[in-house]
């Protein structure tokens, strides 16, 4: 899985945000901000990525636990496929 | 339909962020001071050939290069306006690109030039809204305020073609002595299309097209923008959330002043114009605030980044009229920086015209409680 070109990640005053264009924001007309473990996890969608290595990559940035990194990765990750944000 | 100009929770966020760092989040083009209609009250309309003589309109692929610098200083909101935007020959260039560089877009128009065709256009890659204006309910409105009775029904087949391709539209209703009488008929047209209205009753004094015009305008009176006003409301809300405001207002409380623009009032401009908000005329003038004909720079002649640290510093110099700041119904009054330079001349000034509206907003309001409670 990987980042859809559609969602252009805008930094806005320090803030990571998406902004759906073209058929992407026909089907959702919104935006997302990220906190900083969600910019994290977008930076590396933008590569080829499956949750086991996204896991990894947030165990060696942050200070959390296996079973919490997952939880979170899964339901954000979750949250932008929804949305086609990831694809 | 009650919480029409509720700004998302992110918005207010990224302003306030803005805010405090000085970044230019929320950016105004207007492309073009031509139009296909001719309005009465309208603050900006120029003849094609007398815009051509002050320097023609700026190319695609100068605005183009105005968005990628804003993009870099973290512009995020583009207001696409005219004039009628849809005029400018390379409309289509220059919203395919700015929309692709990830602004959330919203287009301003009368919607007269939008067939089909372009609302596939627009359904394609859509503006986060458009915000058409609709100056009346039938032909003879249009005929009488624009000059063009025609363009009812194209306004209309607009509104339709947009909403059947999904694009979020917004009405905008201009309330005038000449279009006064349409307004059931406005508000029920956006009711059956699905779209937000917004009513604006107070028509700023023209200065932009006319610099003589300081507190004039082909306007109503005072207490007649505040009692129709009044009565959009009433149309466009439920009983209990009118009835909410205009105790509000008769307890001079915060929330009942509907501009996008405004936050708290403060002895300094109390809305988002030079804080973080620009606007840029289609000559390349930019200001705080498309309604004030004082610029900063122009955006030809100077780099975008000076520019904008101009419009700043110009916007830190200009105080609210000490009336205006002492005033008991300052909550629920909508003076603003631009109100007081076009009613008076000043930014210093209290506008008269201002101070009876909302005392008539006051009085209505009042009566209209006192009716309630009977």
């Amino acid at each position: 899985m990987k980042t859809n070109p559609e969602f252009i990640a805008r930094d806005i005053a320090g803030e990571l945000v998406l902004v759906p264009v073209g058929t992407a924001a026909k089907n959702y007309g919104g935006l997302v901000t990220c906190n900083e473990v969600g910019a994290f996890i977008w930076k590396k969608l933008e590569q080829e990525t499956t949750i086991d290595e996204l896991v990894s990559a947030i165990l060696d940035e942050f200070e959390i636990d296996e079973a919490t990194a997952k939880a979170d990765a899964e339901e954000f990750v979750g949250k932008l496929k929804k949305i086609n944000a990831v694809i | 339909m009650d919480n029409q100009y509720v700004e998302s929770r992110i918005s207010r966020f990224l302003h306030m962020k803005a805010s405090a760092a000085g970044i230019p989040l929320s950016g105004t083009f207007e492309l073009t001071p031509c139009c296909n209609l001719s309005c009465k009250m309208c603050y900006v309309r120029k003849p094609r050939a007398e815009m051509e003589a002050e320097g023609g309109l700026i190319s695609a692929d100068k605005w183009i290069a105005l968005a990628e610098k804003c993009r870099e200083k973290g512009m995020l909101y583009l207001l696409l306006t005219g004039g009628e935007p849809l005029t400018h020959p390379e409309f289509k260039k220059i919203y395919t690109a700015v929309r692709n560089m990830g602004f959330v877009v919203s287009i301003n128009s009368n919607g007269t030039l939008i067939d089909d065709e372009m609302a596939e256009f627009f359904a394609a890659n859509p503006p986060a809204r458009i915000n058409m204006s609709l100056y009346g309910a039938s032909r003879e409105t249009y005929a009488e305020l624009c000059g063009v009775p025609s363009a009812y029904d194209r306004a209309m087949h607009a509104l339709k073609a947009l909403r059947k391709a999904g694009v979020t539209v917004k009405l905008n209703y201009s309330v005038t002595k000449y279009n006064r009488g349409d307004m059931h008929g406005i508000i029920n047209t956006a009711h059956e299309n699905d779209c937000n209205i917004q009513v604006a009753s107070y028509m700023f004094p023209p200065l932009r097209r006319d610099g003589t015009q300081v507190g004039t305008n082909d306007r109503m009176s005072p207490e007649e923008d505040a009692k129709f006003f009044l009565e959009s409301e009433s149309l466009r809300m439920s009983e209990e959330e009118f009835a909410r405001r205009c105790k509000a207002r008769v307890e001079r409380c915060t929330g009942t002043v509907d501009e996008e623009c405004m936050d708290a009032p403060t002895e300094h401009i109390r809305c988002r114009a030079g804080s973080t908000a620009f606007w840029v005329a289609w000559n390349g003038d930019i200001s705080l605030c498309g309604m004030i004909p004082v610029k900063s720079a122009n955006i030809l002649e100077t780099d975008f980044d000076e520019a904008w640290s101009k419009v700043r510093e110009d916007t830190a110099k200009i105080l609210m009229p000490a009336k205006c700041t002492a005033c008991g119904d300052r909550e629920v009054c909508m003076v603003c920086a631009a109100s007081c330079y076009c009613e008076t001349g000043h930014f210093g000034e209290a506008p008269e015209y201002i101070c009876r509206r909302t005392k008539a907003l006051i009085e209505e309001s009042e009566k209209l409680c006192r009716t309630e409670e009977e």
